[in-house]
């Protein structure tokens, strides 16, 4: 699993983790079933608190995208299939919107546009 | 010669020979002991003097228990690995090991039991059985080794470079992942401890327990498997380290001595002769659980370490892309 941090972002060091997890599932990188390291390795690793891996862990469970059990740790749910078809998809309408000449700004309002409707 | 005939040499002589040879020697101690005196000579203490006693049919049993399964397992190595990839010295050497074991024992044990038998009076001297057949199994094992085909040789390929990830100077990035030996290699394992603890037991009855710290044997093999066939490896801004399950060993890399990454195709058996820490035929270290994809790590010095891991391209991207920001930020 490759997880990205920049401490010099505004967004929470939580949020850039759980994406980080979130870009691995949409990659096919991440299967049902797959556990995801342990937090202590995590932050020892990227050099943050433990608290933070976990807190990144519970987001990711509170979108069902892993199982938090006691003893086997955060392990990958079947939701992860969906993220690598929205991963699939993304790729195929950003090439769509640049044969269009369509910015991204142009895109991520169309994006929005859609969940507002 | 074609590849049909080096098939039918390689499945002659790394597993029907051998298995026909145990089968021979079995017959022929089974027929022996169903005649021979109630005990006969089963040990040996130092001076080649007569330490133990116990049942001629010892000998068969011993002959069963270690020749057909050995026979069996490094044939089938042998024989599956030079279907997938060209025979290499490793596979031929795996592949030899039956035919060793069963010359030595057949050999050895059943001479033993035939000239015990032979006269009234157990002859101690009949342990000269087992130099002979070790000398008459190293002399068919090296004959054996030219009547298989002819190893070829394992080149060093350079793998397949893989494009950094682009790092910021602030940016923290680790990749983890598990590397794990697939659970049909488990099994192999499983069924390999269940025969030593066998045979270690047999062993230790036989001598009325006075062996008993043979017993250990079957508990470290079980703790070199744990710290041989499950690993996590992590890469990060120190470099790159794997830990294996019980926590020793651990290998680390320090991101200093890397000189770069890139994935690379494994085969275990004929590259690396087997499975956990090995050293490979084209000079290389690795932590090898199974065949296929793995990451190279190319240290400074022209030495590497190679794991087999999934999702291997994306370690190589990060060591790559940490490496290459190391020395952007060393010319500054």
């Amino acid at each position: 699993m490759l997880l990205r941090i920049d401490p010099a972002s505004a967004v929470p060091l939580f949020e850039q983790l759980a994406a980080s997890v979130r870009s691995d599932a949409s990659r096919g990188a991440l299967r049902a079933g797959d556990r995801l390291p342990a937090a202590r390795g995590v932050a020892e690793s990227l050099d943050v608190n433990v608290h933070t891996v976990l807190r990144a862990y519970q987001a990711l469970r509170d979108e069902g995208l892993v199982d938090l059990r006691r003893g086997r740790g955060a392990v990958v749910t079947d939701l992860v299939t969906h993220y690598s078809e929205l991963g699939e998809a993304i790729p195929r309408l950003v090439s769509t919107a640049k044969e269009l000449g369509l910015g991204v700004s142009t895109l991520t309002a169309m994006i929005r546009q859609e969940y507002g409707s | 010669m074609t590849s049909a005939t080096h098939g039918i040499r390689v499945q002659l002589v790394t597993l029907v020979i051998p298995l026909l040879i145990a089968l021979v020697a079995l017959v022929v101690t089974f027929a022996v002991a169903s005649t021979a005196p109630g005990t006969v000579i089963v040990h040996w203490g130092a001076g080649g003097r007569a330490n133990g006693y116990g049942s001629p049919f010892t000998y068969p049993i011993l002959i069963a228990v270690i020749c057909l399964p050995l026979d069996a397992i490094f044939g089938a190595i042998a024989i599956l690995s030079s279907h997938r990839t060209p025979l290499t010295v490793m596979t031929k050497i795996i592949g030899l090991v039956g035919l060793f074991i069963t010359v030595l024992l057949a050999v050895g044990l059943g001479g033993s039991l035939v000239s015990q038998t032979g006269n009234a009076s157990l002859d101690p001297a009949s342990i000269v059985w087992l130099p002979i057949g070790f000398g008459v199994a190293a002399v068919l094992t090296v004959g054996a080794w030219f009547l298989l085909p002819k190893a070829s040789k394992v080149s060093r390929d350079k793998g397949t470079p893989v494009a950094p990830v682009a790092l910021t100077i602030d940016e923290r990035a680790s990749w983890i992942h598990s590397a794990t030996a697939p659970a049909s290699l488990m099994w192999g394992v499983v069924g390999f401890l269940v025969l030593i603890t066998a045979i270690v037991f047999f062993t230790v009855s036989q001598r009325n327990g006075a062996l008993w710290p043979v017993s250990f044997i079957p508990t470290l093999i079980l703790l070199v498997v744990l710290s041989n066939f499950a690993w996590t490896i992590r890469v990060d801004a120190r470099g790159v380290r794997m830990r294996s399950s019980i926590g020793i060993p651990t290998i680390t890399v320090p991101l200093s001595t890397i000189e770069s990454a890139s994935v690379i195709d494994v085969q275990a058996i004929a590259q690396y002769g087997g499975f956990g820490m090995r050293w490979g035929l084209n000079h290389r270290f690795g932590v090898i659980l199974r065949s296929g994809e793995a990451l190279e790590i190319q240290r400074r010095g022209g030495r590497s370490v190679v794991v087999t891991v999934d999702d291997a391209t994306s370690a190589a991207a990060l060591i790559n892309g940490l490496v290459d920001r190391a020395s952007t930020v060393a010319r500054l």
